[in-house]
């Protein structure tokens, strides 16, 4: 993904060797290969989500977008979208505030604050997503709070918390502290400094970690399903969906969907960080 | 008097980094520090930013206590050695990020703005982001943010280290240049000697986190408070210790002291550039010492031709103009230079150059 190394400046480090022109050729293969391994999934989902009968096989029973109307006009499903997308936005935000926070602790901190910061931030990374979700409803129910939407945006922000952090320490550590320096120097109370002359050199790295903790928790299932209780989100839903066989075919439209936002929404990030992203203050 | 630092202490840890430090800077005074590493000068101009705060002592501007004001509120600016622009800014803003904090806005921000551009000649780059400019135009950028707050005392901080040398020289000049214009009290950390001495009024020589002579150039270049200031300021031949005005070597030369003696240990000395290879003119006006010639290094301007001298037990450098045909090596030669030129200055025990 060209994404991140962009977004952090990169150093345009160049890396020279040589290969023969057969060896080339066989790079090219394995690359090739694991393209399509990777992608033929996809694709095998996107070709039978066109059938027009209910089981999915080859040959196809004829082409059509039918399941695509129908998932379009399935409100249960919308509504399991819509729960997804308030608690992937809530969390994310939750993730990317903390993630900062963490970050700065952990490049300009002192002594042990960096260490706990470093522990607390990242450590989640190695926790299974399953234990996450149980220990959380544990927890949750420990202290009262009932499985619900809520739930599982602070589960997620725990989750994607680290993701975040990873991708934002490298810009934060190639901030100069100076700068801050120089806008106190120059007149500036810390809350002003922070958002006019520290953050923004970074703010590709923090879209980035938004976006990544975004979909992070739009697709997470584990925890999801742990702490939602009675509603559902787009991928407990899905699975759901999928002990029904007549209602498979209306789930892969909805996956293809889902897959061609991912795609274009990843484009538009990208290109906005390749225009250099920082937003430039006008006069 | 615009800035004034009473008995100010500071350590980091266990280090003591300044220690009982006490400064007078005059008014619209070019004042440069000049120390080895670790001399305490950049603490000292961050302590006057308000970026560092002294564990005991008094900072005042025009007589105003502004120890205990924090950086955001002091009428000082300063500039930093890696210039600290804002990337994300153009030129402009970068240039009215200190003026929006004073809560300028419209037109006045505009022409405020407008005069610094003016002031450091960016006119035609004032809409360029700092990645798009060369490093001299950079510098210029800091100085001009900082300059357009009209502050009581600019402190710079190495501003020139990054720069090579051509460029160096060339900011020197615009750093003279816009004191006489801003007529702001300029505080520099000096990278190098040529640099204090070819912009400041008064260089300020610091050594274990004190003053150690601060006097105007010229003083501190021929008249060294010590053997400290006397090697660590340009470059010095130290000569044998004298008893009373004269050390007679006999065959192997003579030096007289002509200034009367200080009080305590003494040093003594002389620049290369006094001393003249031959034989003196007058012998009663002129020290001299008989040597062989050990090494020639041709430095453009000048030979440098190092002399043993055998009697006096010295290694002496002399500095030759390139017009004149330098001796070869081995070749047995006379030095000599006018006895005025012999420098005294207290001599430091721990510190035999």
């Amino acid at each position: 993904m060209a994404t991140a190394t962009s977004s952090w400046d990169g150093d345009g480090m160049s890396l020279e060797y040589t290969v023969t022109k057969g060896g080339k050729r066989t790079l090219g293969a394995i690359f090739w290969a694991v393209i399509l391994f990777f992608y033929s999934p996809l694709i095998v989902l996107f070709i039978l989500s066109l059938n027009t009968g209910y089981v999915p096989r080859l040959p196809l029973e004829g082409l059509g977008l039918q399941w695509y109307s129908a998932a379009l006009n399935n409100e249960t499903l919308w509504s399991a979208v819509g729960v997804s997308l308030r608690i992937a936005t809530v969390s994310a935000i939750i993730a990317t505030v903390f993630a900062l926070l963490a970050a700065f602790a952990i490049v300009r901190g002192k002594g042990a604050i960096r260490i706990i910061a470093a522990i607390a931030a990242i450590s989640p990374l190695v926790m299974p997503a399953i234990v996450i979700g149980v220990s959380q409803l544990l927890f949750f129910v420990w202290i009262g709070l009932p499985r619900s939407p809520v739930a599982v945006m602070i589960g997620h922000a725990t989750f994607s918390l680290p993701y975040a952090t990873l991708i934002l320490l490298p810009a934060i550590s190639q901030l100069n502290p100076r700068c801050d320096e120089a806008a106190k120097d120059l007149g500036a109370r810390a809350f002003v400094r922070s958002y006019t002359a520290t953050l923004p050199p970074a703010l590709p790295a923090i879209v980035s970690a938004f976006l990544i903790a975004f979909t992070l928790s739009f697709d997470e299932v584990a925890i999801a399903g742990f702490l939602i209780g009675s509603d559902n989100t787009f991928p407990t839903y899905l699975l759901a969906q999928m002990r029904l066989p007549q209602r498979l075919p209306e789930a892969m439209a909805m996956s293809v969907m889902a897959a061609a936002f991912s795609l274009i929404l990843f484009n538009v990030v990208d290109r906005i960080q390749q225009k250099g992203g920082a937003a430039s203050h006008g006069r | 008097m615009a800035v004034e630092l009473k008995s100010i202490s500071k350590s980091f840890g266990a280090v003591t980094i300044i220690d009982d430090l006490s400064l007078k800077v005059e008014r619209g005074e070019f004042l440069a520090f000049l120390g080895p590493s670790g001399c305490g000068k950049s603490t000292t101009l961050r302590m006057i930013a308000g970026l560092e705060n002294p564990d005991s002592g008094q900072i005042t501007i025009d007589g105003d206590d502004i120890t205990s004001v924090p950086a955001n509120k002091r009428p000082i600016n300063m500039v930093f050695q890696s210039y600290a622009l804002f990337p994300h800014m153009t030129v402009w803003d970068n240039i009215a990020y200190g003026l929006r904090r004073d809560g300028l806005t419209g037109d006045v921000l505009a022409a405020r703005v407008e005069e610094g551009v003016r002031l450091v000649r960016l006119e035609q780059l004032a809409d360029r982001k700092p990645s798009a400019l060369s490093g001299g135009q950079q510098q210029r950028v800091a100085l001009a943010r900082s300059l357009v707050k009209k502050p009581k005392a600019l402190l710079l901080d190495e501003p020139l280290g990054a720069l090579d040398p051509i460029l160096r020289h060339h900011m020197q000049r615009e750093l003279k240049a816009l004191q006489g214009q801003t007529d702001t009290t300029f505080i520099y950390v000096a990278h190098h000697q040529d640099e204090a001495f070819g912009l400041a009024d008064r260089v300020c020589v610091m050594a274990g986190g004190n003053v150690v002579q601060l006097d105007t150039p010229e003083i501190v270049y021929r008249q060294p408070k010590d053997s400290f200031v006397a090697s660590f300021i340009g470059q010095i031949n130290r000569l044998p210790p004298i008893e009373g005005s004269v050390l007679d070597l006999g065959e192997g030369g003579c030096v007289r002291v002509v200034k009367p003696s200080l009080n305590g240990k003494t040093g003594y000395g002389v620049r290369p550039e006094a001393v003249r290879l031959g034989k003196p003119d007058d012998a009663e006006k002129s020290s001299w010492l008989v040597g062989k010639v050990s090494d020639i290094i041709f430095r453009g301007p000048s030979f440098e031709v190092e002399v043993e001298t055998e009697k006096a037990g010295r290694h002496m450098v002399v500095g030759l103009q390139c017009d004149l045909n330098p001796p070869s090596k081995d070749d047995d030669v006379v030095v000599h230079w006018p006895n005025e030129q012999t420098m005294q200055f207290q001599e430091l025990d721990d510190d035999q150059a």
